[in-house]
């Protein structure tokens, strides 16, 4: 009985050995670039027309939500995190029983669909922008001459109809693989005890999986989750290559307008201001999902 | 789990659709980078190469040595931001799912909300804090943001796979007379191999493939890594028999990794199902 | 009197290093690969350390624009690692200006002297690269908006006079009715496109390119700020939107701004209104005799919108006199300057160079190029750039009417801070 509190402090002790590390390098490599940011976020600094930082309080931020073209890519940046996130989760999650339950060729349907990942997004889009093309796309020209199928070629990109749509598609294509690999990880976790229990119980097929899988998938929701909270609210290169965020400013999300803002009108201290905006936003519904998961 | 009769069928005709569909647009980059400008550019669009040619490949790789250089900074920067960020996030993983300490939530949130920042924002006062440090242009300059990108994720995956092991098997190592170092080497980290392997797969390819971190804080030659370097035979605009061939180059080392590594790779993500 | 003699020689090796030491010798070079290729950059090197023994050159290439920002901090500091930075237009000179950080090649550098003077340069390429009355930037090669056409489908069509040549569209519903005959479509697909129009990220260009074109002047009544609600301007979007309503202007720029360039190459398009120089890009594909170049409606007399790389000098570099040496003997020697119009369309940027010119077609750029007015220097020139383009593709997409569109414009113009730097 006297070992119970010694372990306890022990626990408690080795706990902030073994998060220290961590901790120290964050601190020290993010969280100066991160103070800085938000003092520059309250001033006024243009990094090459201004000398120095001039404090300006919450101007910038108040700013940002009279700023029509931050509105627009607050609302299309919305639009495709709401449908990305459902689209991500749902494909991946039915790809990865697949998988699961398939044990032919595994091989060659697991590097398939792990293989967009390893490709690096930027190029992969310009390839894709090039497919798309109006008139002389890969795509449209399959659609007329091989299928000859002319009025369902499109204007994908230039449509802004349509853009959006392409650019979730492409993010799609990028983005499942690692999210089957989160949910075949998690799948695999499940003790086979479960379902043999299961069995005995005299559960089959669809009830399985909503009785046994899905149950244990917690801990998988939350990472899973919040990897396409990420992916969703931080979206850029793909809007960026595929559209440059046109047409009109149909595709322009917040990371973009943070970049230009950055890059191109060097206004730093309203960049700042609007990363903060963008990342208390994915704080946000990262908190959402941790606690939505945890109470499942 | 095994699947009978038409259930088998279905489950394989459906993954075979959604293999093509996610191996056609590759398929396609690496036939047009064998493709003449001018077949690239015809009325007559093909898919297969009529006339394959190495030109793509030889335009691509003129620059010469300089590719080993390249290649060699890609992989000192990845498997030394691999290594790091699979100890670290392997430790605090562990610290966050088991062991309670003060400030434990308000920690896992600071690590959460690093990775909510977008980079372009913080890619200016991490240049200049590089450059008072002198470490621009070097490999560890890069390996330290790249590893500070790929960390709270991997913290968070760990965390996760650490707290779906059951009580038991901590109790019983307590019971054996463990400490809590030993319980985490011995026990837990054997148990957490999938995890394990799930960080390795997502920072290794992340690391490798990243480019404005690369871009900004490596512009010489000396340090550049191949991300940065194959993007710059683009030219005023992208050829895309160029463009194929820089894709086919750039995926290739993570691919030959993949098939190296398989074996192990899927050993680890399948522990799951040889337990129980 | 031996050790006289053998002072003085020490005396004369210390001098003679000290003046040779003043700088060092190495002149570094940084550009987008692009750059490095269509300057021949390599053999300009070359031939530079092969005329001065000593001297080394290091080429280096910068991945894209937005990396060389952050020279601004190295150069604070005081060092810099290139002493020759070649940018792809006198803008991105901007931001060094007001901390000061580049030299100044007429005021620090004496840069024009009796061998290199201003009328030897065209006249637009040298304006475009001075900045608050300072030459900072030295062009180096140039382009000019122009229609670049395909010859073959010119005759086809019939738009060709009794000699053979293209006709010149002088108006605007000219080039309506010329993209018009030269559209052509089968079963609902598009065979031959009549127009492709810069509309992407570039349309910031086409627009002070066809504004200058059709009224003389970008400005407005206070010569300050650019003026859209004009009759010239009203006109030119009202048949850009006629055109792309019909599909005879294509819209696959807003897009990817590179697809024009790309299917005119693939010849497909019959007219590409964007830089002049993408005619003679298509030569190697299309053959020389198919493509040639047409002004723009008015642009002959009026000039149009030209842009081209120059290079600066940080006031950090250690050997700005080797690089004025290098920059005068190779970048601006006649040699290289033709061998880059001969083989990649890149206009020279000195009025003799043209001398030996193999298409006739550059004469008539160049005037078009002399009579062209600098690019305008205002501070937020960065939003002009970024903002145009959305607000006129989502009239091209239908989405408001005109007198909105001049609306919009007209009040972006005002938001600007148009203070020179």
């Amino acid at each position: 009985m006297m070992k119970m509190p010694t372990r306890e402090q022990a626990r408690k002790i080795w706990g902030i050995i073994f998060v220290l590390p961590t901790f120290l390098f964050i601190f020290l490599f993010m969280v100066y670039p991160l103070i800085y940011s938000f003092y520059i976020s309250l001033s006024d600094y243009n990094f090459v027309y201004d000398v120095a930082p001039k404090f300006v309080g919450l101007k910038n931020y108040f700013k940002a939500f009279a700023d029509p073209t931050f509105i627009v890519s607050m609302k299309n940046t919305f639009c495709f995190a709401g449908l990305f996130f459902v689209l991500v989760m749902v494909i991946s999650f039915l790809i990865a029983l697949l998988l699961y339950y398939c044990n032919h060729f595994s091989w060659f349907f697991r590097t398939s669909i792990f293989i967009p990942i390893v490709i690096p997004i930027s190029l992969v889009c310009i390839l894709f922008s090039w497919m798309f093309a109006e008139n002389f796309g890969i795509v449209n020209y399959f659609l007329s001459d091989v299928l000859h199928l002319p009025q369902w070629a499109h204007a994908w990109l230039t449509d802004p109809k349509t853009a959006m749509d392409i650019v979730i598609l492409v993010s799609l294509w990028c983005c499942i693989g690692f999210e089957t690999i989160l949910f075949l990880a998690g799948l695999q976790g499940i003790s086979s005890d479960l379902f043999e229990a299961a069995a005995v119980d005299g559960a089959t097929g669809w009830r399985k999986v909503f009785y046994i899988i899905l149950p244990n998938l917690k801990e998988t929701y939350v990472i899973t989750g919040i990897w396409a909270i990420l992916q969703g609210l931080k979206v850029f290169v793909q809007p960026m290559v595929l559209t440059q965020g046109g047409p009109g400013n149909a595709t322009l999300v917040m990371y973009m307008h943070i970049y230009n803002n950055a890059f191109l009108h060097f206004d730093l201290g309203y960049a700042a201001a609007l990363a903060f905006i963008l990342s208390v936003i994915i704080l946000f519904f990262s908190i959402l999902n941790l606690k939505l998961s945890s109470s499942k | 789990m095994e699947l009978k009769g038409l259930a088998k069928i279905i489950v394989i005709m459906l993954l075979i659709t959604l293999s093509f569909f996610f191996l056609l647009p590759v398929l396609f980059a690496i036939f047009t980078s064998f493709k003449h400008q001018n077949e690239i550019l015809s009325t007559h669009l093909t898919f297969w190469p009529h006339d394959p040619t190495l030109f793509n490949y030889k335009y691509v790789l003129e620059r010469g040595a300089k590719y080993f250089t390249y290649y060699k900074n890609s992989i000192i920067i990845t498997l030394g931001g691999v290594v790091i960020t699979t100890i670290l996030s392997a430790m605090s993983g562990y610290a966050f799912a088991k062991l309670p300490f003060k400030g434990r939530d308000l920690i896992m949130l600071l690590v959460l909300y690093v990775v909510t920042f977008p980079l372009a924002a913080v890619i200016i006062p991490i240049y200049i804090m590089e450059y008072n440090l002198n470490i621009l242009n070097t490999n560890i300059g890069l390996i330290l943001p790249n590893v500070m990108t790929v960390l709270p994720f991997s913290v968070f995956i760990m965390r996760g796979v650490f707290m779906g092991i059951p009580k038991e098997l901590e109790e019983s190592a307590e019971i054996d007379g463990c400490g809590i170092f030993r319980t985490w080497l011995n026990i837990m980290l054997p148990n957490a191999r999938n995890g394990l392997a799930l960080v390795m797969i997502f920072s290794f390819y992340n690391i490798w493939g990243e480019y404005m971190l690369g871009k900004t804080l490596a512009t010489e030659d000396s340090a550049m890594p191949i991300s940065v370097a194959l993007t710059l035979v683009k030219g005023e605009n992208w050829n895309f028999g160029v463009l194929g061939a820089v894709i086919v180059l750039a995926i290739m080392p993570p691919i030959l990794m993949f098939i190296i590594f398989q074996k192990h790779l899927v050993k680890g993500l399948m522990q799951g199902a040889v337990k129980g | 009197m031996k050790k006289v003699w053998l002072l003085m020689l020490i005396l004369v090796m210390v001098c003679t290093t000290v003046a040779f030491s003043a700088e060092p010798k190495v002149v570094r070079i940084t550009g987008q690969s692009w750059q490095i290729t269509k300057l021949f950059l390599e053999d300009a090197a070359k031939q530079f350390s092969a005329a001065h023994p000593g001297v080394k050159v290091e080429l280096k290439t910068y991945a894209d624009p937005s990396t060389i920002t952050n020279y601004a901090i190295n150069w604070s500091g005081g060092n810099t690692p290139v002493d020759i930075v070649i940018i792809e237009s006198p803008q991105f000179a901007c931001q060094f200006i007001t901390k000061n950080l580049l030299y100044s090649f007429d005021k620090d550098l004496k840069f024009f002297d009796s061998k290199t003077k201003r009328s030897d340069f065209v006249k637009f390429c040298l304006d475009d690269g001075v900045i608050n009355n300072s030459q900072y930037v030295i062009p180096v090669i140039s382009e000019v908006y122009a229609i670049n056409i395909n010859k073959k489908m010119f005759k086809e069509a019939g738009l060709v006079d009794k000699d053979g040549n293209p006709l010149e569209p002088k108006t605007w519903e000219d080039v309506y009715n010329f993209a018009k005959k030269l559209h052509k479509v089968e079963n609902g697909k598009v065979v031959q496109q009549g127009a492709t129009i810069q509309w992407g990220m570039n349309m910031y260009a086409t627009v002070m390119a066809v504004l200058r074109a059709s009224r003389g002047d970008i400005y407005g009544a206070d010569k300050v700020s650019m003026s859209f609600n004009n009759p010239e301007f009203r006109n030119i979007l009202t048949v850009w939107k006629k055109g792309a309503d019909e599909g005879v202007f294509s819209k696959e720029t807003i897009a990817d701004y590179n697809a024009g360039r790309n299917s005119f190459s693939a010849g497909r398009v019959a007219m590409l209104i964007e830089s002049g120089s993408r005619w003679f890009e298509a030569a190697d594909n299309l053959g020389k005799n198919n493509v040639s170049v047409l002004p723009l409606p008015g642009s002959m007399a009026n000039g149009s919108y030209a842009f081209g790389s120059g290079v600066i000098i940080p006031r950090a570099s250690k050997s700005p006199q080797l690089a004025v040496q290098f920059i005068k003997e190779q970048l601006l020697s006649g040699k290289l300057q033709t061998r880059t119009l001969n083989q990649y369309g890149k206009m020279p940027v000195m009025m003799s160079h043209y001398k030996e010119a193999a298409a006739s077609e550059w004469e008539s750029l160049k005037e078009i190029m002399d009579k062209s007015g600098a690019t305008p220097k205002y501070r937020d020139f960065s939003k002009y750039m970024t903002d145009v383009a959305p607000i006129i593709q989502t009239y091209l997409d239908g989405k408001i009417s005109l007198d909105e569109t001049i609306n919009r414009l007209e009040n972006l113009m005002k938001s600007l801070d148009k203070k020179t730097i």
